[in-house]
């Protein structure tokens, strides 16, 4: 029964583990799987049970990255994060009682405003009232002063 | 004076410095309370699989199969195979493929045995992912048996025979005998091998004075023949009379009522008469008589003494 219980312990341990492997562009990210942090990238040889995990991915000046997965249960996973530089960017309007929105989400009155904003193509859209009167596509890509005035 | 001229030079750079301040106050912009996110996590993830054994192992009991099919399906898609595979009886049971088709590991597999060369069962074993080695249980490799079966029911109205005693002889002599259900139905299987280009008798009787109801069947390329037999007292030898059952053996069936009356026949326990005079103690009654060889009946008329027989019904 022992012999049987000391030959059944490696085996069970060794079901279902992942060896996984962790890599961001640009490498020095914080990584925190399931809550817990596991240390900076890259990251190697990391042993990780299949199943669902929450893996965050953080890096001073670039967006951070919440990625939810069902880990399968293979020999190996690498999993490989791009993380998205942030830019100041200023805003300046010379149109005044507008009410302007970006990305369809964040929304303003503010004729100057300043934003850190994530690297990366922006809408960029522009109200009176509740009537859409101007829309314009933005890429950021450094630190920038977008300049608004009505065609 | 000195000193009204400096108030006076003083009061000249405060008025400045507060329209500066005032109007820097103006000019500074506010912040937007969020950063501007366009949501579009980039990741990818790649993952490497090993590879998983699984072992079929068999055990010969009949027949000498030239070769195995050894099918795979996932749990995934069980109508597809994820693997076929011809094996000769010399090669080991064995197939290698890779984890990721077994994913994930709470599904059920399939694993599909087909001895070729003859008409052999096949073996179907359903497993799940234990590990990187899977070994199936032992595939018993049999012929498919040759079935018989059939019914028995009574000739006089088609009923049922329950119990009835079906003995089957092979050529080789062995005998067995197995009885009907409450339906009157009767099922037997052999391995097909000790049986292959040979013939079976299959018998019942029934109790009374009725022959044997022998069959033979002659095996061909089936494996499934169905044989029924219809026994007992015919339906024409119902008609005659009422129908009383001998309850002693040996009870003598004389040509007149008197007794000293010549025996005609000796009935056996459970023989059918029909009654067609009663003489106090004394039945005049009809038996039935089938010859072997020509399934004819033929009805003797004779007497018994009424305390060796009862009326039954039907």
């Amino acid at each position: 029964m022992k012999r049987l219980l000391i030959l059944l312990i490696p085996v069970s341990i060794g079901w279902g583990q992942v060896n996984v492997t962790i890599e961001t562009i640009p490498p020095g990210a914080v990584v925190t799987i399931d809550g817990s942090k596991v240390g900076e990238t890259p990251i190697n040889d990391l042993s990780l049970a299949s199943g669902f995990h929450v893996f965050r991915i953080t890096l001073d000046r670039y967006s951070p990255i919440r990625y939810e997965t069902h880990l399968l249960a293979a020999e190996k996973a690498t999993l490989r994060f791009r993380l998205k530089e942030r830019f100041k960017v200023k805003f300046i309007s010379e149109v005044p009682e507008y009410r302007y929105r970006f990305d369809n989400k964040y929304e303003w009155f503010q004729e100057k405003m300043k934003f850190e904003m994530e690297a990366g193509r922006h809408s960029l859209e522009i109200f009176k009232g509740d009537s859409l009167i101007d829309k314009k596509s933005i890429l950021i890509d450094q630190a920038t002063t977008i300049h608004y005035q009505l065609k | 004076m000195e000193k009204s001229g400096h108030k006076n030079r003083y009061a000249g750079w405060i008025i400045p410095g507060i329209v500066i301040f005032f109007s820097g106050c103006a000019l500074t912009i506010p912040e937007y309370p969020q950063p501007i996110l366009l949501d579009e996590s980039s990741v990818s993830i790649e993952y490497t699989y090993g590879s998983v054994e699984i072992n079929a192992p068999i055990q010969i009991e009949e027949g000498q199969p030239t070769a195995f099919r050894l099918t795979l399906y996932s749990g995934r898609d069980t109508t597809k195979a994820i693997i076929e595979r011809i094996l000769m009886p010399e090669d080991r049971m064995a197939v290698t493929l890779p984890r990721s088709l077994f994913l994930p590991d709470t599904l059920i597999h399939k694993a599909v045995i087909e001895p070729l060369g003859g008409d052999y069962l096949t073996r179907i074993h359903h497993f799940s992912y234990t590990g990187p080695t899977i070994t199936l249980p032992i595939s018993r490799i049999r012929l498919r048996p040759v079935i018989i079966q059939g019914s028995i029911h009574q000739l006089r109205d088609g009923s049922p025979v329950s119990d009835a005693e079906v003995t089957v002889e092979t050529p080789r002599g062995q005998r067995t005998t197995i009885y009907s259900d409450s339906l009157g139905n009767y099922r037997y299987s052999f391995p097909a091998e000790i049986l292959k280009d040979s013939m079976v008798t299959l018998s019942t009787t029934l109790s009374g004075s009725y022959p044997v109801n022998a069959k033979q069947v002659r095996f061909t390329t089936s494996k499934n023949y169905t044989i029924n037999f219809l026994v007992g007292p015919s339906a024409r030898f119902y008609q005659l009379g009422a129908p009383y059952l001998v309850l002693d053996n040996l009870t003598p069936f004389r040509v007149g009522p008197e007794n000293g009356a010549k025996i005609q026949f000796l009935l056996p326990k459970d023989e059918t008469l029909m009654v067609t005079t009663v003489a106090g103690d004394r039945l005049k009654a009809f038996i039935e008589m089938k010859s072997e060889s020509s399934k004819k009946s033929q009805f003797q008329e004779g007497w018994v003494l009424s305390k060796h027989v009862k009326p039954i019904d039907l």
